[in-house]
């Protein structure tokens, strides 16, 4: 019972982060001063215009960008000034990324797509296959295994690259602009899952302009200018 | 990251680009096939100039027209040559120097020819019959030449096996008659398969070859000296300088226009032709695995900027430098070695097929093989290690954003 005393480190904590970098002569400032906590269990829309610094965000979250100032924690883990190795381990172990281009990697199968992060955190085969077989399945998958992704619909795409975002199963699921490549009825099916996929407990964080898909998410964070500009709660949660 | 799926990621990529791997590996391919060829090419000839010396015999000095010094070309005209008089006065020496017999040798270029069937012969000996005893012959069918055939001038021939089989067919010839250079000879005897070399000759007396097949007037192209026993030739080659000095009429300090061969310096010539041979090809295959290695290096750089999005992907899944850069390193050695085996099969195929054209025993070997498998992979590794670094230091955000 102790432990219930003792404050609970969130999931993500920023504190005052900028990142800038330059653009020929130019200093483009993406973040100005972003304070940023996000607790484990939410499911958080980060939303902005293009240029509004949320891309940056998203790539300082998912551990791909370092901020230039301040601090970043991710489930209590300080990611500054770590080596590109260490952030390689940290994103395979924490971070599930969704993308909107989908992202697999060509010529390989499904099941094989979905097994990478682990192959990269040295799983076992035999593990390894089980794990991945298991993560299509909860993306409804179980029978497209052995499928290209040239084999597959876009919204079938995405769900493999959900799978191969939760098979490590991560602290974390990043989605990029997740639907930004679908059609309306597929849109619906992918943020069905994700809602599905944080109804059991797990973190997610979207980076979206469309509304329709912030609509899911029980937090919209609006960015605008490198700064936050709001931060609401939009559907009250029932805590897990 | 296991080996294995490393494998198969690789693999895959060379498979998808297939047209474009196999010329890449061409470069590989035609290095390391040619050094297989040569290799055996090299291994073939040395085996033969073997089957030659052997076949030459161990106590027999070879007497040649011509100093030792290739670069002093003679005067036009003036070319230094042998006669059956020098032949005699090294017989004159005797066994006190060493020296036993010496026999002089017409090897005119000819042309033997049964019916339709015809072969020139590569070493066509015309000498006194009594030298073929102390050669190492021995015969299949027939006679040796005689003493007789040699005073009487009869036209009469010995035939290598390869010779006889060629124009005759397998175990025949003896008892039948052949044309040589337009004049008919008796085939009295064939001799029994020795190989290399020495089955490729044809021997005549010294009287006959002269009236019909090398004109009155042709010096010996050689003189055949046998020495008392092996130990002696350092004496004898002693006593034949003497000798011909004397009769060439050379003043001392004058460089001598002849030269004595001995078996060990056949054996010397072929080492150093040999060794000249393995410097030879040791460059044609630096050369060309380094040419090849550098299409391999040109084609993964290539490669690693074609996948930028793809390198993207994984690094944001979570792999790490070394896994990035075994990921193409492997590329690069299997693209290499897949290089190397064809080859091994392109150089070892032509090899076996030279052999089966021109009759001598090709043998490749595991050696070479090995070797040049060996050498394919640390080509791969070499020239792979650029691009695999180029791809394991690309940043994880730029690579995604890569188009």
């Amino acid at each position: 019972m102790t432990a219930a005393l003792e404050p609970v480190p969130a999931l993500i904590e920023i504190e005052h982060a900028r990142r800038s970098y330059s653009l020929g002569d130019e200093v483009v400032h993406a973040l100005r001063d972003v304070s940023l906590t996000i607790e484990s269990g939410e499911h958080v829309a980060i939303m902005g215009p293009s240029g509004s610094g949320k891309s940056t965000l998203m790539n300082v979250i998912g551990c791909l960008d370092q901020v230039s100032e301040g601090r970043y924690l991710l489930d209590g883990i300080d990611v500054l000034d770590r080596g590109a190795d260490e952030l390689a381990e940290i994103r395979n172990r924490k971070i599930g990324f969704i993308f909107q281009q989908f992202n697999l990697i060509a010529r390989t199968s499904a099941l094989e797509n979905v097994e990478l992060p682990l192959v990269y955190a040295e799983v076992g085969r035999r593990e390894r296959r089980r794990r991945a077989k298991e993560a299509l399945a909860t993306v409804g998958l179980a029978e497209r295994t052995g499928h290209q992704p040239s084999e597959l619909s876009g919204g079938q795409q995405q769900r493999v690259a959900i799978a191969r975002a939760i098979v490590t199963d991560p602290a974390l699921l990043l989605a990029d602009e997740p639907t930004g490549a679908l059609d309306l009825a597929t849109t619906e099916t992918v943020m069905e899952l994700l809602a599905e996929l944080h109804a059991q407990g797990r973190t997610i964080v979207v980076i979206t302009h469309e509304e329709e898909v912030a609509d899911h998410a029980a937090r919209v964070v609006r960015v605008r200018d490198g700064l936050i500009d709001s931060d609401e709660v939009t559907a009250v949660e029932v805590a897990a | 990251m296991s080996f294995l799926s490393t494998l198969r990621m690789a693999w895959r990529s060379i498979a998808a680009n297939r047209m474009r791997s196999v010329l890449t590996m061409l470069g590989i391919v035609i290095g390391v096939g040619s050094v297989i060829l040569l290799v055996a090419a090299g291994k073939a000839t040395s085996s033969a100039v073997e089957g030659k010396l052997e076949g030459l015999g161990t106590n027999i000095l070879t007497v040649y027209p011509g100093g030792f010094n290739f670069f002093a070309a003679p005067a036009p005209g003036n070319e230094p040559h042998l006669s059956e008089a020098d032949a005699e006065a090294i017989a004159a020496v005797g066994p006190a120097g060493g020296i036993a017999a010496a026999y002089p040798v017409l090897a005119p270029s000819v042309t033997l020819q049964n019916g339709t069937r015809s072969t020139t012969v590569s070493e066509f000996t015309g000498v006194d019959p009594a030298y073929l005893r102390t050669a190492p012959v021995t015969l299949a069918a027939g006679r040796l030449l005689s003493q007789a055939d040699e005073s009487n001038r009869e036209r009469v021939m010995v035939l290598g096996s390869r010779v006889a089989e060629h124009i005759f067919g397998k175990g025949q010839g003896a008892g039948q008659s052949v044309v040589a250079n337009g004049v008919r000879f008796s085939v009295v005897g064939v001799l029994a398969p020795v190989g290399g070399e020495a089955d490729s000759t044809a021997y005549a007396p010294f009287s006959a070859v002269r009236d019909n097949l090398s004109g009155p007037w042709a010096p010996p192209t050689q003189i055949n000296v046998e020495i008392t026993e092996r130990n002696a030739s350092g004496l004898a080659k002693a006593s034949i300088d003497t000798a011909l000095r004397r009769t060439h009429e050379l003043r001392p300090g004058q460089e001598s226009d002849f030269s004595v061969y001995g078996p060990e310096g056949l054996v010397g010539t072929a080492n150093s032709i040999s060794s000249i041979l393995s410097i030879v090809l040791g460059g044609v295959a630096a050369t060309s695995l380094f040419v090849g290695g550098m299409g391999v290096m040109n084609i993964m750089l290539v490669t690693v900027i074609e996948r930028t999005r793809e390198i993207g992907i994984r690094k944001a899944i979570g792999a790490r430098r070394g896994q990035i850069v075994s990921q193409f390193l492997i590329e690069s050695v299997v693209l290499c070695l897949l290089g190397g085996l064809g080859g091994v099969v392109i150089g070892g195929g032509g090899a076996l097929v030279v052999g089966h054209f021109t009759g001598y025993a090709v043998s490749i070997g595991a050696a070479p093989i090995a070797i040049a498998i060996g050498v394919s992979a640390v080509v791969g590794l070499f020239f792979g290690f650029y691009p695999a670094n180029r791809a394991a230091a690309m940043a994880p955000i730029d690579a995604l954003r890569y188009e």
